[in-house]
């Protein structure tokens, strides 16, 4: 399940459920579409809390993402992961290409504190 | 070598849906031998990946056989072992696809053996091309992990 809202310059877009090769292409498709359709946004921040299971299936769309969002000069970070999920991403090293924040409260205050040093 | 004192088997189709249930499975089998609730998602972790490669890399195309995974849970004194085996292509250089980032498939990350290593106290794979696939991990509830 995805849910998302804009929030500044973030499409902060919430995930539920479990990501595994069952629903990945299902998973990349709407993320690539709410990516798309917000061409605006500078960073998206997936909320992963409600993530109850995730493999290497799952996580390699959240690579493939970061490297979308890359291309148009935005970013992608993940937001409060799931135990299981956290477990995943350190595993695979995630959070050395990826920046992860405990709470999305720190993920849109750095994005905050992003925008407010390019407008120096 | 430690004594069998328990078992289970199951087969079923190598498709996509059918991952929930083997997770779940091995997890449920392997909840009384003494691991953590975070060890237990460690081996559904495994076990996923194990599953995902048979569905994703064994049956590449349409072939008479009905596409299966078989899944062998065994509780042995102080250890849990499964095994997920196909009966597909098999692989052919068994050395290079356990190094990570090795994907026969651009859209994946190629680290499902690299998680497996990772996850379990020993992953041995045996492959022979044209009859199939065997990976048996064994995970043991004091290993610390």
């Amino acid at each position: 399940m995805i849910e998302w809202e804009v929030s500044g310059n973030s499409l902060v877009v919430e995930i539920a459920g479990e990501l595994d090769l069952t629903c990945a292409d299902e998973f990349r498709r709407v993320l690539d579409s709410l990516i798309d359709s917000h061409p605006g946004v500078a960073r998206v921040i997936l909320c992963m809390d409600r993530v109850a299971f995730i493999d290497s299936s799952g996580i390699g769309v959240l690579f493939g993402r970061h490297r979308r969002m890359a291309l148009r000069g935005g970013t992608l970070a993940i937001a409060s992961p799931s135990p299981q999920a956290m477990r995943a991403l350190d595993l695979l090293g995630v959070p050395s290409v990826i920046h992860v924040y405990d709470t999305l409260k720190q993920a849109l205050a750095a994005e905050a504190e992003v925008r407010k040093c390019t407008r120096k | 070598m430690h004594a069998k004192v328990n078992h289970a088997k199951v087969e079923f189709d190598a498709i996509p849906g059918n991952l929930g249930f083997a997770r779940v499975a091995a997890a449920s089998f392997a909840a009384g031998l003494g691991f953590t609730v975070e060890d237990l998602e460690d081996i559904k972790l495994a076990v996923s990946e194990a599953v995902s490669n048979c569905i994703i890399h064994a049956y590449p195309g349409p072939g008479e056989a009905r596409p299966t995974v078989l899944m062998v849970m065994e509780a042995r004194e102080s250890e849990f072992v499964v095994s997920i085996e196909d009966k597909g292509i098999g692989i052919a250089d068994v050395a290079m696809a356990r190094k990570p980032g090795v994907t026969t498939d651009s859209e994946r990350l190629g680290m499902g053996f690299t998680l497996m290593e990772a996850l379990a106290d020993q992953v041995d794979v045996k492959s022979e091309l044209g009859v199939g696939t065997r990976v048996e991990m064994i995970f043991s509830p004091e290993r610390g992990g």
